[in-house]
Formats: C-alpha cells, structure tokens, sequence
C-alpha cells in the first residue's frame, strides 16, 4: 500500500501543476483551461525530440517549456484581444476550438507514435525497505507546492494579481484605468504552460502512450481543479495528489480500476456539497 | 461570483470538454493518415479478372496440385542473389520481368497508433528482386500495399479493394494489429489465403484461410513462461498483462493456460493494467511483492520504455522480466540504453540482430533497399520468400485459385529463420510458428541470451 502510493508521487506532483494551473488561469483570466494537458505535451514532446537530436537535456528541457510558454502566451493573447468580453458560454466555446486545434497540429506534427521523454534524473533514488522515492518525484512535488506558494501570494499581495483579477472581472475597466492588459495576460499564461510544461516532462517518462495520451491527461487534471472548486489552489494541489494515488492503488484491483476515472468526480461533487452545506435551497440551487 | 454560477459555469465545459476531447480522438485516427508510401499504380482489374474464370476450383485435395517444393532454397546462401526465382523462363531470365503482372495484397498499418510499415516494404523489396531476375515465367509480382491506419474501416475497405477490385491472387506480409480480426471472414468467402507477416489479433491464429510467419503474442506468451519455467528453471513465474484490449483477454488467458497444461505449473501472481496508457510501476511493484522470480510482462512498444524505467527506478533488477517480441527493438535499446540492463524479449525469428549467416541474405537485401533491420522486417520477407518458393511450383497458369491449391498443398516449408517449420495446408487454424530465440538489453543493445530455440512441444 505505502509503497504504491509513494510510486504514485511523479504523477500527483504533475496532476497538482496541472489542476493548480487550471485554478490560476480560471481566476485570473476567467477561462477553464482545456488545453493545458496538450500543451503540456506539447512541451513534453519537444524536449523528447530536442534531446533525441543530442541536446544536452537541460537545454532540451528549456527549450520545451519555452515552447509551451510561448503556446499559452500566444493562446491567452487571442483570447484577451476577441473575447475578453464574451461571455462565459464563448470563451469556453473557443477555448474549446483551440484544445482541439493543439490536438490536430500535436498529431500532425508529432503523429502517435510514443516517443522517449528523458528521465529528469534517472537512478537517482533513495529507498526505505521496498519503498522507493526517486528524485524527481520529489522535485516535482516542491515545484508543485512552490507553485502554490507562490501564486497564493501574487494573488493576494501583489499589484500583478490584483491587476489580473480585475482584467478577470471587469476588463473593460481594467483597460481604461491604465492595466496593461497584454502585458499581464502573457505573463500569466505563458507562467501556467512553463509550469504544465514541466509537470508533463516528468510524468511522461513514466508513461508508455504517445502525444494524445499526454493530452487526455486534462482529464485528472481537471479532476484536481474540480476538487478545489476552481477557487482554492491548495485543494487544487490535494486534488492531484489523490488522483494520482487513487490511479496507483486502484491497481490493485484491476476490475475497479476501470471506473476508477470517476472517483475524483464522485469527490469533487462531495466538496462541492460540503462547501454549499450551509446554503439555503434558493442559492444553492 | 455566486456558488452556483460557478458551478453551472463548470457544467458546460466539463460536458462541451468531455464531447470535443472524444470527438478529437477519432479524428485523429483518420487524420494523421498520408498516403501510404509505396501503393504500386493501380493495375487495370480488368485484366486479372479474364484469367480466373477458366481456372480450376480451390482445389481441397492436394493431390491435384504441383509439387509444393518444401524449402528449395532456404534463404541461408550468403551469395548476392541466393533466391533465383524457381523457374524464369531462360529467355528472359536475365532481364526484368515484363509480362502481366501477378497482383498480391498486403493490408499494413503504416499510419495510426501502431506503426508497422517495414513488412511490406520487404515483402515488396523480394518481389522486386525476384521481378529483376526475370519475374515467375516472366510475369512480374506486384505488390499492392494498402494502409490500414491501425482501424477497423480502414482494414475493412482496404480488403474490399484488394479482393474485390484489384483481384489479388493471395495477401502476403500484411502486419497490422487487427487486419486479420476484421477481414479473415471476407478471405474465406473469397477463397483469398494470406501468408501475414506480423498477426497480432487472435483470429490471425484461428482462421483457416490465414497463416502467419510470426510466433504471435499469444504463443509468445506461453513460450517466454516455458523459458522462464523450463530453460531459467525459475519456481516463482509471474505475468503482467499490459497489452489490455478487451478483445484479446480470452487469447492471453488460453495462453497462460497452455503453459499451465503444458508444464503442470502455475502462475504465482498475475495482474492486468486497467488501461493501455497506464504507468506500469504499480503493476510491476505488486509483482515484487507477490515474490515473483520471473515476470512475463507483455506490451506494445512503448511499454517497454515505460517498463525499463520502472525496473532502473524502483531498483528491480533482481527479479528477470521477459518482455514480448515488441520490446524487441532498436529504439528501445538505444533509448534505454543501460537503464534497460537485463530486460529479455523473445525474437520470433533468427534474431534480427545476430550476426548469423542465415540472415546474411536478407539482412543485405534489406540495407539494399534502404529498410530498418527489424523483426517486423524479417517477416515481410520471409512471408514473400515463402510466397515466391509457393509460386515457383504452381502449375499453369498463376491465379488466385491456383495459388490458393498450392498453399494448401504446403503442409511443411523449412527454414533457418524459424524455431518450427512453416506450414499452410487445409487445418482449420494455423499457427505454424511455436518457437523463439531471447535476447537480452545490455548497454543500450540487444544481445542474443540464448542462442538455441525455445520449442513448445505440442
């Protein structure tokens, strides 16, 4: 049992950036965020194809994380230009469009065959009996937790948080009252695909799908934001951690295993009630 | 914003998500597919369609047909051209093939999610040198090359073109992983036999009109447990089934329960994956667990990445994995590399990476023709070998019943490149190989580990 769960730590430290990605950008630019899996892998699979060229790996890993800033910037940029005051109904619509877009180019460009993502630092490990942690489970563990830290704090004490959550709210506003909105959208987007970008470098070493596969990780990931409500980053990053455990255990039993996809859901909707226990009937509705 | 805007909010784009990530995935079967790179130009059917009229039935009897000829030239000659084609008429013998091309189908996956296009491009690099020495009796082979794209529809159209348009006389090398499943029916109500290069699905081992070169998963299962029970002489032997498509549980399961019957033993543990995409560190940490001395893990390709990495991470050395023959590739010793340090596959032939001289032959005509060295390779060859070996001793005229009576006439066709001799003939199943080599990952390349064939006694 301990020890499924700790071989579980890589894939919930990466569906913690994943979901805790999804939960920044939902309240700082008001968009669920469909696309971060893909892009993700798309970050992934360029630091895969960089380093089979025989770049050095930190390079190689760079140069995928940049790729998936700059995807996301690009993406954030369209959107804060052509619906920054379209309704929730046709961001998602769009955001949508371009999920399925990343898809289409992903697999054109990628096509399905499985490629080798680089271990971050393979055989680097420390084991307890038959417990084993390696390094880069820890690593992106921290990055996870850091990403919390970090957003948490720019959210609720920073000038750039206040700004981009009132560009969320009321752009228009936010505009004339002299935000610079490009600027802000950017950093904001192009710091959730740099952070979706490493979660899937690590966990894809694990994994024996190809680019598509990565992508469907948006389903875990957004499983973790579920379970934060969309609101809350440290549940956000609970959310992922129990994801990833409830995939590695439920392996136990390889005939629950197949509707394992559904327990994250089955919590989500447990907070969701929980949270709204106190509401009345009217507005909780 | 209000708890319940926002959770309406959520409504429409987790069920909007939910369609379009679907809807993209099966796009992106079709989409993903260019044409596939060789399909010869589409010979007018016309043609073809005049000679099969006047040829006699499908023959049941094999005593009406030809001398078979078992294994005249088994493909071992280190000499340049070793393949003569058995009877060029010695006017044309030398010069290229030039009379009314002999049609063949090969159904592959050369797009999609599995890709195996090596198999064709060697079966159609042996008729292309069996075509420049002068072609059978003058007739070239052509080799029509249809892609599948790893779907249903796609096998399925594919083999309404070849049988019913182009009018093949018999499919060779074809390498996909569900082209038998879908189109073994259609083979047997046209009366088409196909010599299958790389079967994968069950039904390429249990239809009467469908002979593959390769051992197969599903044998290729029971052999490695054989290895690892009778050749390693291991107590505690495991399976962890990786491979998980509902369909071929059943087959993975009878092959498991041969070895059982085979060997009187039992399994210590056994797992299956939930999902073809699932991390199997999980899986492979219960199997340590459970004390397992051996494992036969089985997979596609990528598995074994993911498989070599978890042994190097959760330090599982100790125990001997025995991958399947898909592990067995260029790709995953080199990007493994020492990481992969002692995992083992079972080669389904001569193993593509030895230095023995019975694949002296092929191994240079596929250099030649500019295709990877591959087990996939070896059977796109052997299966256009064993065809053109098939055609040389038809009598008469070359038609898809006549071919038809001299592969059920082949009831044993020796070669160095197989454990067990190939075989066709009028069985209702056919699953002529039943044996393998096994190598071994050492510093990033596959090593022969034990140089003799694994046979499973029958």
């Amino acid at each position: 049992m301990l020890t499924l769960t700790v071989a579980a730590t890589a894939a919930a430290g990466a569906y913690a950036m994943l979901g805790v990605s999804i939960v920044v950008l939902y309240r700082m630019a008001g968009v669920v965020n469909f696309s971060v899996a893909v892009v993700g892998a798309f970050g992934a699979y360029t630091t895969a194809v960089a380093f089979g060229r025989g770049w050095p790996f930190g390079a190689a890993m760079v140069a995928g994380i940049v790729l998936a800033a700059a995807l996301a910037t690009l993406t954030g940029l369209i959107f804060a230009r052509f619906f920054a005051t379209a309704d929730s109904a046709a961001r998602t619509a769009a955001m949508i469009a371009a999920t399925v877009g990343f898809f289409a180019v992903g697999f054109r460009i990628f096509g399905d065959a499985p490629r080798s993502v680089p271990v971050l630092f393979p055989g680097v490990s420390w084991s307890a009996g038959n417990v084993v942690v390696t390094l880069s489970s820890i690593i992106v563990i921290g990055a996870a937790i850091l990403t919390v830290l970090v957003m948490r704090w720019v959210l609720a004490r920073t000038r750039l948080g206040s700004q981009v959550r009132a560009m969320s709210e009321r752009p228009v506003t936010a505009e004339l009252l002299g935000v610079p909105i490009y600027a802000r959208t950017a950093t904001v987007w192009g710091f959730t695909g740099a952070v979706s970008a490493f979660g899937m470098i690590v966990v894809a070493s694990n994994l024996p799908g190809g680019f598509s596969s990565l992508g469907f990780l948006i389903f875990p990931a957004m499983a973790a934001a579920l379970i934060g409500a969309f609101r809350s980053l440290p549940l956000a990053f609970a959310g992922g951690l129990v994801v990833a455990v409830i995939e590695s255990l439920s392996s136990y039993r390889p005939s629950w295993a197949e509707y394992r996809g559904a327990v994250p859901f089955l919590i989500a909707l447990v907070v969701l009630l929980w949270t709204q226990r106190k509401q009345v009937w009217d507005a909780a509705r | 914003m209000t708890n319940h805007t926002l959770m309406r909010s959520l409504l429409l784009p987790a069920v909007l998500a939910a369609f379009a990530l679907l809807a993209t995935a099966c796009a992106s079967d079709d989409d993903g597919a260019p044409e596939p790179p060789a399909p010869a130009p589409a010979p007018a059917p016309a043609t073809q369609a005049e000679a099969a009229p006047e040829s006699p039935p499908p023959a049941a009897e094999p005593g009406t047909t030809p001398e078979p000829e078992p294994a005249p030239p088994p493909p071992a000659e280190p000499e340049a051209p070793p393949e003569p084609p058995p009877a060029p008429p010695p006017e044309t013998a030398p010069a290229e093939a030039t009379g009314e091309p002999i049609l063949v189908g090969n159904i592959s996956s050369l797009t999609g999610g599995a890709l195996f296009p090596e198999a064709s491009a060697a079966a159609k690099a042996v008729f292309d040198r069996v075509n420049a020495a002068g072609g059978i009796g003058g007739r070239p082979i052509e080799l029509i090359i249809e892609d599948d794209g790893g779907t249903p529809e796609g096998a399925a159209t594919a083999a309404r073109k070849l049988v019913e348009q182009d009018d093949v006389v018999a499919m060779v090398g074809s390498a996909s992983t569900l082209e038998c499943v879908v189109n073994a029916g259609l083979y047997a109500e046209a009366g088409v036999y196909s010599i299958q290069g790389t079967g994968v699905d069950p039904l390429c081992f249990l239809s009467p009109n469908i002979s593959p070169v390769n051992t197969g998963p599903y044998a290729g299962i029971t052999v490695s447990l054989y290895y690892a029970s009778e050749t390693l002489g291991f107590e505690n032997i495991c399976n962890v089934n990786l491979f998980v498509v509902p369909d071929l549980a059943p087959a993975f399961d009878a092959a498991v329960a041969r070895w059982e019957e085979l060997t009187g033993k039992s399994l210590a543990f056994r797992i299956a994956a939930a999902t073809l995409q699932d991390d199997p560190t999980p899986l492979m940490l219960q199997a340590r667990d459970a004390g397992c001395q051996a494992v036969v893990i089985d997979g596609v390709e990528p598995h074994a990445l993911a498989v070599g990495r978890a042994i190097e991470a959760q330090g599982l050395q100790d125990i001997t994995w025995i991958g399947l023959t898909s592990y067995y590739t260029d790709a995953i010793a080199s990007q493994l590399g020492s990481a992969g340090n002692g995992l083992q596959a079972n080669s389904e032939f001569e193993p593509y990476g030895s230095t023995s001289p019975v694949l002296d032959d092929w191994r240079q005509l596929m250099i030649d023709s500019d295709i990877a060295l591959t087990s996939f390779a070896q059977g796109g060859y052997l299966a256009a070998t064993i065809f053109v070996d098939v055609l040389g001793g038809v009598d008469g005229e070359i038609t898809r019943e006549s071919v038809a009576a001299a592969l059920l006439a082949l009831d044993r066709y020796d070669t160095p490149l197989l454990g067990t001799p190939y075989s066709f003939g009028d069985a209702a199943i056919h699953a002529p190989n039943q044996a393998s080599k096994f190598v071994v990952l050492q510093d990033g390349a596959w090593v022969t580990a034990l140089d003799e064939w694994v046979v499973l006694p029958n």
